[in-house]
């Protein structure tokens, strides 16, 4: 397998005249001088302690100085803190493409430095998040970091009743945010990262890549998982639709490897986690209700083309139901994700369309998990939403039977 | 006077059953060519056939985006289509050369005629093919767009969007043809602002209720908007 990707000529000069790091810091957040200025001094406190006599290297976009015409001091640099401006735009959660590239920048960098350690501060800029991510790598032997927020009911829906779920049945590892945007990175899965599969660039999601490599990866507890900026919650559909393809995509990647994957395994998870309180709010679903009973009348023949006749029965059965009884049911939940991914890998359509397509059926989810767990305590919560992801270990034959015989009749 | 009748209906006779005698071996070359094309035809098809089945023709034009093909395509087989459109260009040309072997000014005419405006037929076909396919294409987009945004009139907008690309293109097509002149044109400036009117009255009707809902949300304090209440990333 080739390496890709190789760092810039000046970025090069630049990491000659720093020399060797043991820790590279991405802070792709850090648009603006002011940011940079508070992050940076925040962070300083924690390098001693992660790194006694090591040296750090902090990396933030250059238009950060650019913002403000080049002519401020940065923070000062010393023996153990050097900072380092690079090419890099802000990354999203649930972006795989954003994800990707600021990834790399810091992969490449690490790797030029020879890093011990790369951590991806996407989202979360806190010293204790730094603390929190880096040591399990640096002191426990772990491959990838990756943070487990506490959750609000209703919130992180796509990732409670899609992305959790199903990376859990199909690779086997309860990794709860498998999308995150903070990451901590070992060398070992830097260089794996960086080397693209059959010589395509498109490598897919880190944490994928870790478990299908057999490598160590851990959870690190946090507190709530940070707000969605407005780009990233603005439109349900697009991001529904940008989330489910990057999983399909990397569905399709990793067939070797989630084929032979039976049940699933718990990580070890670092840190306390946060307790959130009962919430009694109850939910407002009409509209979602409303979409999908829309969805039904009239996109029933895209629909069909994609699932099963006994799962568009049972879909049929679901808009007729009032809304006080209105359930959608975890085999008939499963069986959309499944028949969903299938219908992407065999192309019935365009799979923009096709993944657009689903979204009054995700809607239709939310509105019965809300309504479901609207009195629920937050332990209840986590109860529900074990029972989906035991519904989707138990379905997995399902998918492994129609991906590998699709043409077999299913009624 | 009898035999002058007489005469003129031997002569008469004699010319018809000559120009027929004539026609015959045109008809007859007709009719093998035809034959000889469908021949052709039906072999090439199975061997065509065979080979895009061999290559897996239609899995690879769904890997390309190109599986809009198979629904407008003969039992969902973009193979299939490909097939008999081939086949039935076979059999085209055969009674072309068919008719070409009547060996009169006119057929010959006809046949020079029929050539001169094959690209021009090609082309409206091409045109009416691929207007389809983004008819559909466009259609399905905005039908899920807008059952998405619960827009009520969800299929009557698709359909209007549908209806739009087809018309343009069937215009195009005619004149591509040279068929029908301006009557082509008018008709089809009063079928399109027709079509945009009907679009502009759905989208307004449509759009009423979320625009009302939207100020509802806006004015009525106190009242928790249900998608303020769900994260979904």
């Amino acid at each position: 397998m080739a390496v890709l990707d190789t760092i810039a000529p000046e970025a090069k000069e630049r990491a000659d005249r720093v020399g060797e790091a043991d820790l590279v810091v991405a802070l792709p957040s850090c648009q603006s001088r002011e940011l940079l200025d508070s992050v940076v001094s925040s962070l300083r406190p924690v390098l001693p302690d992660l790194l006694p006599n090591g040296k750090a290297v902090f990396l933030y976009p250059d238009t950060a100085v650019a913002s403000t015409g080049g002519n401020g001091d940065l923070p000062a640099a010393d023996e153990s803190l050097q900072l380092f401006p690079y090419a890099m735009l802000p990354v999203e959660r649930y972006n795989e493409q954003s994800l990707d590239q600021g990834l790399r920048s810091l992969l490449q960098v690490g790797r030029t430095l020879g890093a011990k350690i790369c951590v991806m501060m996407g989202s979360e800029t806190s010293p204790d998040s730094l603390r929190n991510l880096a040591e399990p790598v640096l002191n426990d032997g772990f491959d990838l970091g990756v943070p487990l927020y506490a959750r609000h009911k209703f919130d992180s829906l796509i990732n409670s009743g899609i992305v959790y779920p199903l990376t859990r049945a199909l690779y086997g590892a309860r990794l709860h945010y498998s999308m995150a945007a903070d990451l901590a990175i070992s060398p070992r899965l830097a260089e794996k990262y960086l080397q693209a599969p059959h010589g395509q660039p498109d490598s897919g999601w880190i944490t994928t890549k870790a478990v299908c490599a057999g490598l160590q990866v851990c959870q690190v507890n946090r507190g709530f998982a940070p707000a969605p900026s407005v780009s990233e919650s603005a439109d349900v559909s697009a991001s529904l639709a940008q989330v489910l393809s990057a999983l399909f995509l990397d569905a399709e990647r990793y067939a070797g490897c989630w084929q032979k994957v039976r049940g699933s395994q718990a990580l070890r998870t670092f840190g306390r986690p946060a307790r959130g309180e009962t919430e009694n709010a109850s939910a407002d679903v009409h509209v979602m209700i409303e979409t999908f009973q829309r969805g039904c009348k009239d996109l029933l023949d895209i629909w069909a083309t994609a699932l099963s006749p006994a799962t568009m029965l049972n879909l049929k059965k679901l808009a007729r139901l009032p809304a006080d009884q209105f359930r959608l049911a975890d085999g008939v939940w499963v069986h959309v994700l499944y028949d969903f991914i299938l219908a992407h890998r065999q192309r019935v359509m365009s799979r923009e369309h096709l993944l657009r397509a689903m979204t009054p059926i995700y809607l239709a989810w939310v509105a019965s998990y809300a309504l479901e767990v609207q009195t629920f305590s937050p332990l209840a919560v986590e109860d529900r939403l074990e029972t989906l992801c035991a519904a989707f270990e138990d379905l997995k034959p399902y998918l492994l039977s129609r991906w590998r015989w699709p043409d077999r009749f299913n009624p | 006077m009898w035999n002058q009748v007489h005469q003129a209906l031997n002569e008469s006779t004699t010319r018809v059953i000559t120009g027929f005698a004539k026609l015959v071996p045109g008809l007859v070359a007709l009719i093998v060519a035809v034959l000889v094309s469908v021949v052709v035809a039906r072999v090439f098809g199975f061997l065509l056939r065979r080979s895009l089945r061999g290559i897996k023709f239609d899995a690879k034009l769904a890997s390309w985006g190109l599986s809009g093909l198979s629904e407008i395509s003969p039992t969902g087989s973009p193979t299939l289509l490909v097939v008999r459109f081939v086949s039935w260009c076979i059999i085209l040309v055969g009674a072309l050369i068919g008719i070409a072997a009547f060996d009169a000014t006119l057929t010959q005419q006809m046949v020079i005629r029929l050539f001169e405006y094959f690209p021009n037929f090609l082309v409206a076909v091409v045109l009416l093919f691929f207007g389809n396919v983004i008819a559909r294409f466009l259609a399905r987009g905005v039908l899920i767009g807008a059952v998405n945004m619960n827009l009520p009139y969800a299929r009557l907008l698709s359909l209007g969007v549908k209806w739009l690309v087809i018309v343009l293109t069937s215009a195009m097509a005619l004149e591509h043809l040279g068929i029908g002149g301006r009557i082509v044109d008018l008709a089809f400036a009063i079928l399109f602002g027709g079509i945009v009117l009907a679009l502009a009255l759905a989208v307004g009707l449509g759009s009423k209720d979320l625009v009302s809902r939207s100020l509802e949300n806006q004015t009525i304090h106190g009242k928790e908007r249900s998608e303020e209440q769900f994260r979904h990333l």
